[in-house]
């Protein structure tokens, strides 16, 4: 029931007495007394521009393109504003996506790659967008130009095209607006961490504004530095008139070494954490050096009646240049000849066994890649009455071109040196004497052209129904000259029906489908010969998306809540698990992922906001594999088995609340249940929750400070997953903001 | 000030207005109604003040716009004409350029209102007749206005407004006025803005804090200032 209802002062003081203006005393609603009668709730939504920044909540989203309410859209999103990265310093995209339910990470691949939605790899198909156009893989991302990020859970190729099997996710860039607004912010923190970012908004015309996001950031961590400056300018004109233009560039280059990873011991199945999360055992010379240098045009053209039509055309280049140490304990029982000799006699197999003089080998993990896209997308999103019948109609094409060159194993002829669990951070440096790689070249383009129309049948009821075709075409090519190619003329259907009784609930059944081109996934190993079962020239994976769900608006239109049930399923025969990069048969066929959604983001009192999201899998299996039990019964996940990477329960819950004017304080849970590596199914990584908490003093009109503390009770845990090792999750870092607002 | 309130009727409100439109009511002139140089401008018909079916629809619509805060909030009403109901279609299909008599007797209850806001509310969705857009002329320019059954407009009495013909189907409303507590215009613009402000301060910030009843206490004050009872 919704009642005391924020209502204007006029009528608050004015509906008491207003009966004897009607003859007849109102009929009360069936079911209901006289005094039962609400007061409908007013709705005045803070101007777009500013909600991201004033709200956990979102009401309305890009993510199905065109701009949609989100009640309108039939499957679960979870929206992360600038006002929650803002709150819990999540400067990384990662650690975004580490407060989102459902996802999880493969270790050891360092990039943005290998993250994982419902189980299902979201990078590798190049499920990551920025701007509803696919953002570029291999780079760090950073969050300083990000209004926010959408989460858009369950198959989605009719939007998308090519991906998508878990979902995508959208960063939204901060786009000028008509306000004269400018924030600057300093952070500092442990692992001698600071932080400057800058945001300026600044109306130039009539209808015209400029905005900067810049960001430099210098981070020691204890030995996995990192060294970040990003800037983005971005001229908008006519903006909110008919005719609105945008010219933008987006730079951002990161600096530093990579934490790889961190050795385990296995105990009765379970992964048993060694050594301090903080502890850096790569060299000095180790570098993780990526960059993301883009430029954008835009046009929104928009006509009568909330249609538009915008276009988008992007170019960019994308690179990555990695040297890293795969760090395990030195085998010196049966490891190789010169682990024999580093460490005679040493096999670690319990955790009493660790100690400083614990002998560390370090092998060398190079990937270098480069990529060139050219993207143009044009949305056509428009109301109309034909038929007599209410039409939403989205239609669109978008294309993509991608010049890439790869080589994801590039260590030749390195040799890294043996170091000891107590000297983390020794400054031992190995020259680098690869020379110029060699590179697999893979050039793709796609173009898709799709429809949909949601069609209002009766005032609570619409049908969505929507299709996409995409001509896929790439071409490959190894060093030596063996090259191949292929194209895919692929179709994507989606549809749904939403019942919206009220303004306030909507609920939905949506089925759509998706796919992923083989030349996503294996682009780099156009194999040939015997091996045929990593060659490129696979037809794409398929999956299908089913959900049923609701989404209301509560608390007085304060907060929305989102319920959904999903049943995801992989059903292509391809005999290979596209979401690994190894070579190595892992999966087959087929396999689910069944569960529950929750998301609530919002304020519950005026006071007392919070953002929670759960994602429950009780159901996910192998249902179809050709992977043969191993002999020892541990080995690769075979049929009957859960995938790896897949948490029965995993969930974020963020919470603050205005003790004093002045004075807000926050805390924050994060949870992953159990799982396990993919591809290895005996080895079992424990559940863990972590603790964070922030007070937030508002000195002034123009200046706050803020304390954060992240990972309260310096937990140690398994964040990342590969199958023989994994890395830590942060320590606890304490991080004091200074930001100003004028 | 024009102002588009969505959705003031339910949907089984609107259909319950339709069917006592549509079922046997008595239309009559809408001549019967105006003054005398609207006479010669108005060509439509309205429903029977006096019929049973207007008795309900009336009440129906009082009930509507008195749960509806944004009308409250912008026209500050201190007596609501008795809503009257129209119909253009056929031969009598267009109203032209006019503005309101300044005074009006509403028969229920019985007393003269004075025309500082008029109201129409739509019955018909836009796609069930061509033509009969509200016309309003407004200093910053003509503004056509065709809403979605069930939702109202509030525009000025003292504008200068028609309905342009329908040429298929047929255009149903409800209107009617309001004479506000607040008699100037401008003066019900700047309450109706502060209102909409402190509501999203009000839902920021709470209603305890410190500025938020302060400009509570301002906008009060000014209402005090300015209304009349």
């Amino acid at each position: 029931m919704r009642r005391q209802a924020a209502l204007p002062l006029g009528a608050l003081m004015l509906a008491a007495s207003v009966s004897a203006w009607a003859q007849t005393t109102p009929q009360p609603k069936s079911g209901g007394t006289g005094a039962d009668q609400v007061l409908p709730t007013v709705e005045v939504k803070a101007s777009r521009e500013n909600e991201s920044k004033e709200s956990f909540r979102a009401t309305t989203t890009t993510i199905g393109k065109g701009n949609q309410e989100l009640r309108d859209v039939p499957q679960s999103v979870t929206v992360i504003t600038e006002r929650l990265m803002s709150d819990r310093n999540l400067d990384d995209f990662r650690d975004v996506l580490r407060n989102t339910a459902g996802v999880t990470f493969q270790a050891g691949e360092t990039g943005e790659e290998d993250i994982r939605l419902r189980g299902f790899s979201l990078g590798q198909a190049g499920d990551i967008y920025s701007d509803g156009m696919r953002d570029g893989t291999l780079y760090e991302r950073d969050t300083f130009n990000v209004d926010r990020i959408d989460v858009l859970k369950g198959s989605a190729s009719m939007l998308f095209g090519k991906g998508s099997t878990g979902g995508v996710v959208n960063q939204v860039s901060k786009q000028p607006f008509l306000t004269n607004q400018n924030e600057v912010s300093y952070t500092v923190g442990t692992g001698q961490d600071n932080r400057l970012t800058g945001d300026f908004n600044v109306v130039t015309g009539e209808n015209a504004a400029f905005r900067l996001n810049a960001m430099v950031q210098d981070a020691d961590n204890w030995g996995a530095e990192q060294k970040k400056q990003g800037v983005a300018p971005t001229f908008s004109w006519g903006i909110g008139t008919r005719d609105e233009f945008s010219v933008g560039l987006y730079y951002l280059e990161s600096d530093g070494r990579p934490l790889y990873n961190h050795p385990w011991v296995i105990n009765n199945g379970h992964i048993v954490e060694t050594v301090p999360a903080k502890n850096y055992y790569g060299l000095a010379s180790d570098h993780l050096n990526t960059s993301a240098t883009y430029g954008t045009i835009a046009y929104t053209h928009r006509f009568d009646q909330n249609s538009q039509l915008k276009t988008q055309l992007r170019h960019g280049r994308y690179e990555r240049d990695l040297l890293a140490s795969a760090v395990g304990f030195c085998n010196g029982v049966t490891g190789n000849a010169s682990q024999r000799a580093a460490c005679p006699g040493q096999q670690i197999v319990r955790l009493d066994q660790v100690n400083d003089n614990t002998v560390l080998s370090r092998a060398p993990k190079g990937r270098i890649g480069v990529s060139d896209t050219t993207q143009l997308t044009s949305d056509y999103s428009g109301n109309f009455i034909w038929g007599g019948l209410k039409h939403e109609l989205l239609t669109g094409v978008d294309f993509y071109q991608e010049d890439a060159k790869r080589n994801n194993a590039f260590t030749t002829g390195l040799t890294f040196p043996f170091t000891k669990v107590g000297t983390p951070n020794d400054g031992a440096t190995v020259a680098d004497t690869r020379g110029n790689p060699a590179f697999n070249t893979f050039d793709a383009r796609d173009i898709g052209l799709y429809v949909q129309d949601m069609v209002s049948i009766a005032p609570t009821v619409k049908l969505l129904g929507g299709l996409r075709f995409d001509r896929f075409t790439a071409s490959y090519q190894t060093p030596t000259g063996t090259s191949n190619e292929r194209s895919d003329n692929l179709w994507s259907p989606r549809v749904g029906a939403l019942y919206q009784p009220s303004n306030w609930a909507s609920y939905y059944v949506s089925y759509g489908t998706s796919y992923n081109t083989s030349g996503d996934a294996y682009q780099f190993t156009p194999t040939f010969g015997n091996d045929q079962r990593t060659a490129a020239n696979t037809p794409p994976e398929k999956s299908r998306n089913f959900e049923v769900g609701g989404k209301w608006d509560l608390f007085e239109n304060r907060a929305s809540l989102g319920v959904a049930a999903f049943y995801s399923e992989k059903y292509n025969e391809r005999n290979l698990d596209p979401d690994t990069a190894s070579t190595q048969q892992l999966l087959s066929g087929k396999r689910h992922a069944a569960g529950m959604e929750f998301n609530l983001a919002g304020r519950i009192t005026p006071k007392w906001e919070v953002f929670f999201n759960h994602t429950w899998i009780p159901d996910a299996k192998i249902d179809e594999s050709n992977q043969v039990l191993a002999a020892n019964g541990g080995g690769a996940q075979v049929k009957g088995d859960r995938p790896g990477l897949t948490p029965k329960n995993s969930g974020s819950l963020w919470t603050t609340y205005l003790v004093m004017p002045k004075l807000r304080l926050g805390a924050g849970l994060t949870y992953r249940g159990e799982q396990n590596p993919e591809g290895s199914r005996a080895v079992t990584a424990d559940s863990f929750v972590v603790a964070d908490a922030m007070a937030e003093y508002t000195i002034d009109q123009t200046w706050s400070a803020k304390l954060y503390v992240s990972n309260l009770t310096d937990k140690l845990y398994a964040d990342t997953l590969y199958r023989g090792f994994y890395a830590p999750g942060s320590p606890r870092r304490v991080q004091l903001t200074l930001k100003a607002a004028f | 000030m024009l102002l588009r309130l969505k959705n003031v009727l339910t949907r089984e409100e609107l259909a319950t207005a339709r069917s006592l439109l549509e079922s046997g009511a008595q239309w009559v002139d809408g001549r019967s109604s105006a003054g005398g140089q609207a006479v010669a401008r108005k060509n439509n018909e309205q429903l029977a003040q006096d019929s049973d079916a207007s008795r309900r629809l009336q009440a129906l619509v009082l009930n509507a716009v008195q749960r509806d805060p944004l009308f409250f909030s912008a026209a500050l009403p201190r007596k609501i004409f008795n809503p009257l109901f129209n119909r253009y279609s056929g031969a009598s299909n267009h109203y032209g350029a006019h503005i309101d008599g300044a005074v009006l007797h509403s028969r229920n209850p019985s007393q003269w209102v004075r025309t500082d806001i008029s109201c129409t509310l739509f019955l018909a969705e836009p796609d069930e007749y061509d033509g009969g857009e509200l016309v309003i002329q407004d200093p910053q320019g003509e503004q056509r206005i065709k809403l979605p059954a069930g939702d109202l407009m509030l525009y000025p009495g003292t504008t200068l407004h028609q309905v342009t013909p329908v040429t298929r189907g047929a255009r149903l409303a409800s209107f009617f006025w309001v004479e506000s507590m607040v008699r100037g215009g401008e003066q019900r613009r700047l309450l109706f803005e502060m209102d909409m402000a402190l509501l999203k301060l009000r839902n920021a910030l709470g209603e305890q804090e410190p500025s938020v009843v302060q400009l509570t206490g301002t906008y009060h004050n000014l209402l005090r200032m300015w209304a009349d009872t």
